[in-house]
C-alpha cells in the first residue's frame, strides 16, 4: 500500500512536469517567454488599462443616467403644461419602455 | 514619483536552494537512500533521484536566466520527490526505536519543502497563463 502511495506521489510529479511542459509550451509559442520584470511591468500596465477602462465606463454611465434624468424632468414639465391646457396627459410612467 | 514593482522572487537564494536539490539527486544517484531503496523497486529509486536532479537543475537554470519556465517545468519533479522521501521516511519510521522521533521530524519537514515547492510552482503556472491571458485581452 505505502509503496503504491509513493509511487503515486512520483506520478503526480511527472504529470505536473507535464502540464508544466504544456504551460511553457504554449508561452514560448506565443513568444512570451520573458523576465520576471518585464512580466511584472506587463501585468501591472495591463491592470491600469483596465482600471482605466472601467473608470471611463462608469462615467459614461453617470452621463447617460444624467441624460436621462433631464429628458424625464422635460418629459413631466410638458404634461404639467399640457394639464394646464386642459389636455388629458397620458401619465408619464407609460413611456417607461422597460 | 516612479513606483518600484516588487520582486516575487529573490535570486541568489533560490538559484543556491535550486542546487542543493541538484546535489541531492547526484549523491542519491551515486548512493541511492536505504530507506527508499528499501520501499520501491531499483529502477523507480532512480528514477525518483533523476527527479531530484532534472527539477532542481531546471528550476536553476530558470532562476538564472530570470524567467518562470524553468520552475514551471522543474519544480512538479523536485516536490513530489522531496514528498516520496517524506513519505519513505514517515513508514519506516516505526523501524527506528530509539530515533523514531528524529526521523519523523525530518518527515515532516521534507513535506513541509515539498509542500513549499509546490506552492512555487502554482505560482510560477498561474503567472504564466495569466500572462497568455493579457496577451488574449481577457
Amino acid at each position: 500500500m505505502a509503496t503504491e502511495i509513493l509511487a503515486l506521489l512520483l506520478g503526480a510529479g511527472g504529470a505536473g512536469f507535464f502540464a508544466g511542459l504544456v504551460n511553457v509550451y504554449l508561452a514560448v509559442r506565443k513568444g512570451r517567454i520573458e523576465n520576471e520584470e518585464t512580466l511584472l511591468r506587463r501585468l501591472d500596465e495591463d491592470s491600469r488599462r483596465q482600471g482605466k477602462r472601467a473608470d471611463e465606463a462608469i462615467a459614461l454611465a453617470d452621463l447617460r443616467t444624467r441624460q436621462r434624468n433631464r429628458v424625464w424632468e422635460q418629459a413631466a414639465m410638458f404634461r404639467r403644461q399640457l394639464l394646464a391646457a386642459g389636455i388629458d396627459a397620458p401619465p408619464l410612467e407609460d413611456f417607461h419602455d422597460d | 514619483m516612479p513606483v518600484t514593482l516588487p520582486r516575487l522572487r529573490a535570486k541568489w537564494p533560490l538559484l543556491l536552494m535550486y542546487l542543493v536539490l541538484v546535489a541531492a539527486g547526484v549523491v542519491s544517484l551515486v548512493k541511492p537512500s536505504p530507506l527508499v531503496y528499501s520501499l520501491i523497486p531499483g529502477w523507480v529509486t532512480i528514477v525518483w533521484a533523476c527527479f531530484f536532479t532534472a527539477g532542481g537543475a531546471a528550476s536553476a537554470i530558470g532562476v538564472a536566466r530570470g524567467d518562470w519556465a524553468g520552475e514551471v517545468i522543474g519544480l512538479p519533479l523536485a516536490s513530489s520527490a522531496c514528498a516520496l522521501y517524506s513519505g519513505a521516511l514517515l513508514v519506516q519510521a516505526t523501524a527506528f526505536d530509539q530515533a523514531a522521533g528524529a526521523v519523523v521530524f525530518v518527515a515532516l519537514l521534507s513535506a513541509a519543502y515539498a509542500l513549499g515547492l509546490a506552492e512555487r510552482w502554482l505560482i510560477a503556472s498561474s503567472l504564466l497563463r495569466l500572462s497568455r491571458r493579457v496577451d488574449r485581452g481577457d
